[in-house]
């Protein structure tokens, strides 16, 4: 256990000292997965399916707040089903500015809930959503998870249409219409993970919040049961059982990243440190102000000290010790 | 000479300031009754537009049967269900605009008052520090 705590303290440390390179790589990494995801899967117009485009669109998103990812793998998904079809196109479209006006507009901070809830559904392990919102986020960013699950499975019609949509007879045009909002109406499937994801969201908010022993432990693990409950009851129900192993290594997948945000989050906010900067009369200053780590009896017996103390202490050691310059300690 | 626990303050006013600061600082220039009214103007506003888009959306999915419903509609029973549940759907914002623009006010509240308490010792300890200068 001491081993693992080390670990923890050391990547504590890792994320204080690069935070200013680990969250753009994060956003880096999010957006260059969107976009080739998009591409691979309704890339129908060629020009844009180069891997040049999404390298450069996702190089832009580093450098800006992860709304950003998210308008513009809305564009992408846009110009894509308009090489494929205008009908496809306009529905997309009405459906972006539905979620734009019922929700961002309302609550715009949980751009990246939408972008990640469809790259999971991709990778088969959409239940991780849910518990990584209930541990992480306020009940309400459920809504934004919903938003990426409608349309992943608005997607997921435009695929399995995808001949219908490309035909140019005068006739269907109408019909097409009917067949996109179909894959939404009539979707079952879509009505029991959304029912079953934010329960399980709220479940999991409430439980955590609870002052009892182990509450981060006990909404992790009933929500998960629950969701899985409610998953597999949906599925037979409605006569749907084809995802049913999806669905419990799913539901595996989140039990594991629970865990492990249970391990990071739990008391201690890693991702809290500020970078700021201000003036007085004298000085201008910049600080970056990492938040203290509660650290109980058992966890101070990372041996770190010890080392050091047989090697000797040098200025290198004591300015990674005090997270300060090697430059400040020259006088 | 830096003095530390000035700059410890400091910096948390300036985390707020560029932080969450920047929702909570123009919400304390309103009187909690504006802030609220403000923002459910607001919310009427994008939940009409929801609601057309959403209207938009109904008609494209009936689309294919819609001259046979426009010869067979009455259209007075439709007008009235409509305007129904566009008072349904906006009322419905209405009250979650309400409430959640009341919460957030309270929570503001709370963090521009620690926000000037902290700017207060700040100021006292400029005051402490100018008295404690040699006079020249």
């Amino acid at each position: 256990m001491t081993k693992i705590l080390e670990w923890r303290e050391m990547l504590r440390g890792f994320y204080g000292k690069f935070d200013i390179y680990i969250k753009p790589a994060i956003r880096f990494a999010v957006a260059i997965t969107a976009f080739l995801l998009i591409n691979s899967e309704i890339g129908y117009m060629d020009r844009l399916k180069s891997p040049a485009i999404s390298i450069l669109l996702a190089l832009v998103c580093t450098f800006l707040p992860v709304n950003v990812t998210a308008v513009l793998g809305a564009v992408l998904i846009l110009l894509h089903l308009y090489a494929l079809s205008l009908e496809a196109c306009v529905v997309a479209l009405l459906l972006l500015l539905l979620m734009f006006f019922m929700y961002y507009k309302l609550a715009p901070k949980n751009g990246l809930s939408t972008v990640l809830t469809p790259v999971l559904c991709h990778f088969q392990i959409p239940e991780v959503m849910p518990t990584a919102l209930g541990l992480g986020k306020e009940p309400y960013s459920a809504l934004s998870m919903v938003c990426g699950l409608i349309f992943y499975y608005f997607l997921k019609g435009v695929q399995a249409n995808e001949q219908m949509l490309v035909t140019v007879e005068e006739e269907n045009v109408l019909g097409k219409f009917t067949l996109l909002l179909q894959s939404l109406v009539r979707n079952q499937e879509l009505y029991v993970t959304v029912l079953a994801f934010v329960l399980t969201v709220l479940l999991i908010y409430g439980i955590r919040r609870q002052s009892i022993s182990h509450a981060w432990t006990i909404a992790i693990c009933l929500g998960n049961v629950f969701n899985l409950t409610v998953l597999l009851a949906g599925s037979f129900l409605i006569g749907n059982t084809d995802h049913i192993l999806q669905r419990v290594l799913g539901t595996a997948a989140a039990f594991a990243i629970g865990f492990l945000m249970e391990f990071f989050l739990f008391h201690l906010d890693y991702s809290r440190t500020e970078r700021v900067q201000f003036e007085d009369d004298e000085y201008y200053y910049y600080v970056k102000a990492v938040p203290k780590v509660y650290v109980s009896t058992t966890e101070k017996q990372v041996k770190q000290i010890n080392k050091r103390k047989n090697t000797g202490i040098n200025k290198k050691d004591l300015a990674d010790e005090f997270d300060i310059d090697q430059d400040l300690l020259d006088d | 000479m830096l003095n530390t626990e000035r700059i410890r303050l400091m910096t948390r006013l300036a985390a707020y300031e560029q932080g969450e600061g920047k929702e909570y600082m123009p919400m304390s220039q309103y009187y909690r009754g504006d802030y609220v009214g403000i923002q459910m103007i607001k919310t009427f506003l994008y939940s009409t537009i929801a609601f057309c888009i959403i209207t938009a959306l109904s008609i494209l999915y009936r689309l294919d049967d819609l001259e046979k419903m426009l010869y067979q509609m009455d259209y007075y029973e439709y007008a009235k269900g409509f305007v129904v549940k566009y008072i349904l759907f906006v009322v419905f914002y209405q009250v979650i605009a309400w409430i959640v623009a009341n919460l957030r006010y309270r929570k503001g509240q709370k963090k521009q008052k620690l926000y000037y308490s902290r700017l207060k010792k700040v100021e006292k300890l400029y005051e402490r520090e100018e008295k404690m200068l040699p006079v020249d």
